[in-house]
Order: structure tokens, then sequence, then C-alpha cells
């Protein structure tokens, strides 16, 4: 079972001793394939919030909430998931995009009970390769794709 | 017919090789400290993660229940799960999430004192599994490997060893197979895990070429500190690549040789304090380090004394204490330990005695022995001074076993006062001439001869070699 996770075997393939198997590998956690860091990485997705409040002013707030490390990793994990739905196709990449910038600007909404509106915009951010010729422009924060959600009267957003 | 008998009898060896490596009696220590350490690094993240635990785990938190399901995973079990499954559904979600998250820490201090340790084990295995469920997209490596350790922890009996239930229950474990197969699958599956991760990094250029190590070290989710001037030395970078996918990948075949095994503990536990402090993924590397430690680390071969099984169920609830019986201090203090040693686990003998220079020499202490010195001879050690009474005293009825705990002053100190009442304690006594009979129980000193000579004739067999 220690490398049936690693190797990928499709346990389905083997009926109800393959439901078995993968349910074992689930509790004993061997289903793990180890791919930390690899093959390689790419490039790192954030997450801002442009809060629009109802005295009209305007509040710019980093998804990574700085509470501590521990914290702030795991929400750089949520942050990835527009990274993995960017291989979805369309139309369902772009639902499940919307699907999930949808969760998160509700849980801002929650936590600031004065906001009309919040524009979710997600960003990329593109190291300088190790060996790049110079002149090389400094790497910058890149808005890739952007959605905003206002509050209706009930409380819900559009 | 030579050849055919050669053959056989190479079978025969690696048969034996194999039964040796995975069967031959070990002490379950590693099992402890996994226990410890795991229990420890996770009860810190417990506590990073408190604050924020309704934002992770509800089903209204960041990630709502609905689009995490969206995204394609509906794992069990999870906290909605369980509650629906329980009839508790109207159970208010924070609520709910509170009950979970106290009983998981709680669980995870109990596992790590060792007290109820089995109930615990399960207990903290399995809340860990529905809390790393509930909230799958925020989880990492150290969710990852602390799953897998907790259910290994659930089937070893780590609760025998740096217990309070051991403590309490005055267990003296033997080592057994048992202990044995369970620490090969722990530290086999630890090897695949590396080799494999080391493999699939192999496979990516930018291991090779010192590009990972350049983006870790500058992306903003892990940079630590300014590191851009490494720019200037990419083959350092190079270099640090190379080195980690050899470390890596060797960690299957090298961390078990005797004469590597040592090279390799060094260099993972430099690689994953590296991570911690160099890409701030400090519990990650912590945890790492534990698991390297505890499973390679720590021996697990049974002493000497154990390992031969003729003796050790003998010797199991017995221990040899030498005294001195020409004081009267030491007279009544053999007369206080026996009033409060029903079982009769100790058996006493005066220094002067011939028993007593037979133990000694079996020691090798012949040459060193005082007059003033109280011996103890315990699951083949022997303990002088402060140091044996105070593990005599954890035996003893009545509120005695806390002394115990005055082990943890440095011996040198301990000492320092046993030989301050040693050197008065004609004065303050007086002289006895030796009123105790010494317990007419020779058999253990036999017993320890016999094996000696057993274990010195056995040298080659495998279920007495060390790995």
């Amino acid at each position: 079972m220690i490398i049936i996770g690693p190797l990928s075997v499709d346990l389905s393939r083997f009926g109800k001793l393959g439901d078995g198997l993968y349910y074992y590998g689930e509790a004993a956690g061997t289903n793990t394939q180890y791919a930390f860091f690899s093959p390689g990485i790419s490039i790192q997705i954030r997450v801002r919030f442009t809060v629009k409040k109802a005295n009209g002013s305007t509040e710019s707030i980093d998804f990574m909430s700085g509470r501590n490390r521990e914290a702030d990793l795991r929400l750089g994990d949520i942050s990835d998931q527009f990274l993995t739905i960017a291989s979805v196709q369309d139309p369902i990449g772009r639902k499940l995009q919307r699907s999930l910038a949808a969760s998160l600007a509700a849980s801002i909404f929650t936590r600031h009970p004065d906001a009309r509106s919040i524009v979710v915009g997600i960003e990329e951010f593109m190291p300088k390769p190790l060996r790049a010729k110079e002149p090389y422009p400094q790497p910058q924060w890149q808005q890739v794709y952007s959605i905003e959600f206002s509050r209706q009267k009930r409380g819900a957003a559009t | 017919m030579s050849k055919e008998s050669n053959e056989k009898e190479r079978i025969h060896v690696w048969i034996k090789r194999i039964q040796s490596f995975f069967l031959r009696p070990a002490r379950g220590h590693p099992f402890a400290a996994l226990r410890i350490g795991l229990c420890f690094v996770l009860l810190i993240q417990a506590y990073y993660l408190s604050e924020a635990r309704h934002d992770f785990y509800a089903s209204d938190g960041i990630l709502q229940r609905t689009t995490a399901f969206e995204l394609g995973l509906n794992p069990i079990p999870n906290i909605d799960w369980i509650m629906n499954a329980a009839g508790a559904a109207d159970v208010p979600p924070r609520t709910a999430i509170d009950l979970f998250t106290y009983s998981y820490a709680t669980s995870l201090v109990f596992l790590a004192l060792g007290l109820f340790t089995q109930v615990a084990s399960i207990a903290a295995w399995f809340l860990h599994w529905v809390l790393n469920n509930t909230s799958l997209h925020t989880r990492y490596g150290i969710d990852i490997y602390a799953h897998i350790f907790l259910f290994y922890l659930m089937l070893s009996p780590s609760g025998k060893y740096w217990s309070i239930d051991a403590w309490r229950r005055k267990i003296t474990p033997l080592p057994t197979s048992k202990e044995r197969v369970i620490l090969r699958i722990m530290q086999l599956h630890l090897c695949v895990s590396y080799s494999v991760t080391g493999l699939l990094k192999a496979q990516g250029e930018q291991w090779w070429n010192g590009e990972l190590i350049w983006r870790a070290l500058t992306l903003p989710i892990y940079q630590q500190w300014d590191m851009t001037w490494l720019s200037q030395w990419p083959f350092l970078l190079m270099f640090a690549g190379w080195m980690t996918l050899f470390f890596e990948i060797g960690y299957a075949v090298f961390i078990w040789p005797r004469q590597t095994r040592w090279l390799w503990i060094m260099a993972m536990l430099g690689l994953h304090l590296g991570i911690a402090v160099f890409l701030g993924l400090h519990l990650f590397g912590y945890i790492m380090c534990v698991l390297t430690f505890s499973l390679f680390a720590l021996s697990a071969e049974p002493d000497e004394f154990w390992a031969y099984s003729g003796v050790r169920n003998e010797v199991k609830a017995r221990s040899l204490v030498i005294f001195d019986g020409d004081c009267t201090l030491c007279n009544r203090w053999v007369r206080f330990v026996r009033s409060r040693d029903p079982i009769r686990r100790f058996v006493f003998i005066p220094l002067s005695s011939v028993q007593a220079r037979k133990v000694l020499d079996l020691f090798r202490r012949e040459d060193a022995v005082e007059s003033s010195t109280i011996y103890l001879v315990q699951d083949s050690h022997i303990y002088d001074r402060s140091s044996a009474i105070l593990r005599i005293s954890r035996w003893l009825d009545g509120p005695w076993p806390a002394l115990f705990l005055l082990l943890i002053i440095p011996r040198r100190l301990r000492d320092l006062v046993y030989r301050l009442v040693a050197h008065y304690r004609f004065q303050l006594f007086g002289v006895d001439v030796c009123p105790l009979q010494a317990d007419s129980d020779d058999s253990m000193i036999t017993e320890a001869s016999s094996f000696r000579n057993v274990v010195r004739s056995q040298k080659n067999n495998p279920f007495l070699t060390r790995s």
C-alpha cells in the first residue's frame, strides 16, 4: 500500500477490493503522491479585495491576513486554487473561478458589514529568472482576473 | 550436489536475514519519541490555527463548503458528515467546530503525555483526519505526514515507553517482534516518501539548474530574507538542488547502513531546518526532523541482556541492589525499601559478598568499587549512588515514586549530596556488623553470567547482531 499512492494506481479498476484499498489508503494516508515542489515552481497567485463602503470610502485588503505564518500558508493554498482552476476548460473553469471568488468575497462581507461592494482581484507574480539577462524589469504583481460583488438588500451578494 | 546445497544455504541465509530485519525483537523508544515530537509540533500548529478555526473549518468560512465541493472533492469523514450521521445536524456549526478542535487538542495533550495513550492515539488520528478533510484545500506537507504517522502511532505500543501510563502501571516493556514490524513499516514508508519525492523532483529541469531553489527563495510567499545576492553565485543554488536530489533519492538506500546513516540523518535534519528557516515552513520542517530523528537516529536495538529470551523473564520482575552491609544508614534504608516492596522486586546483596563481586565484575565495575556506593542492577544496566536510590524509589509503595523525578537534576549535583551524606554516615549513624542476611538468590547472577557467555558465542546470530 505504501507504494500504491506514489504509483497513482487506479484502484477503481479492482471493484470492491479497490474501493476497500482506496478507503484504507485514505485512512492511513498511503494515497499520497509526495509531489512537493515537483517538478518545479511556476508563479505565485494572490488575492486582493477592494472594499467599497457605504460612506464612499474604499479599503484594500490582502487575503493573506498576516495573522500568523501557519494561517497565511493555508490562505496561500486557497489562493492557489485559482491556478488549479486555470487548467479547467471553459465554461466550467469560468464558473468555478466565479464561485471561488464569490466564496472569498462572502467572507469579507461578513467581516465588513458596512461594505457595499467588493472587487476580488486575482494577481500573479512571475519571479525574475536566475539567469535573467540584465537589464531585467523588476517583477511585479499583475492582475489577471477581477470580479465585483455587491451586497443586496437581504444581505446576499450578486 | 554441493552447488545445490550452497544454493540452499544461501537462500536459508537470506530468509534468516529477512526474518531478522522484520522480526528481530526491538524496543519501542522510537515510537515514544515520535509520539512526543509529533504531538508537540501539532499542538503548536493547533495553537496557531485556533484563532482562525471557524474561517477554515466552518461551512460558511472562507472557502464555503459548496464551493469546496465544486472544486472537486467531497471526502469523508468531515465535520458536516459526522454531525449529520450523529443526528446532530441542528447543532450550530461554530459549536461543532469548537467541539472538534478542542477535542483534537485535548487528545494531542493526552497522547504527548502518554495518558490513556491508546484511546488518545485513536482520537488524535481520527480527529486530525476529520479536520483535514473538512478543510482539504488548505492542507500541505505537514498535514499529510502527520496523518500518516498518527495512523501508525495508533497501531504501535508507544504508550509503553516514556509515558504516564507506563509509570502508573510500572511497566517494564520487553522488546518484541511487534515493535520491530511496526517500526520497519514506518521506516520503509518514510524511505518511500523521500525517494519518490526526490525522483519526482529530478524530472523537473528547475531542480538541476538551480532555478527552483532561486524561485523558492524569492517568491513572496516563501521569502524570509533577502537572498537575491545568490544570483551572483548560481552554482551554489545548483549545488543545493543537486544535494537535495542526492540525499532524498538516496535516503531509501543509505539511511540503513551504519556507515552512512548518520551522514543522511544530519543531511536531512539540515535540509529541513533550512526549509524552516529560509522558506518559513517552520512546522513542516520540524515535523520532518522529528520523523527522521525518531525513526532512524534513536536505537531500537534491545540491550543484550534482554535479547536473550531465556533470561529476560526471570530478570523482568527483579532488580539487584548492592549495598554497604557495614553501614547502619544503609541497613536501615534496605529495611525501609523491603517494607515498601511487597512483590519482592529487589534482591539485596552486601557489597562485601562474593556474589556482589561477581556481578560488579560482569559490569566491569570491580576495580572502581567504593564501600559507600549503592548499586542497582536493572534492565541490564548498572546504576550507582543517587541514580540507584532514585530509580529504586520509583517502585516503592506510597508517595516515594515521586522522588524519581529528581533524576532530572544533573547527576554530578545529585551525587555531590550523596557523597556528602556517605562521607559522614558512620559519624552520624554508626557502624553495623551486617545484621541483614543477603538474599539467598544466586539465580540472577548465574543467569547473567551464562547469558553473557551465550551472547559471546552467538555473535553471528542475526537475532543478536545490531543493525
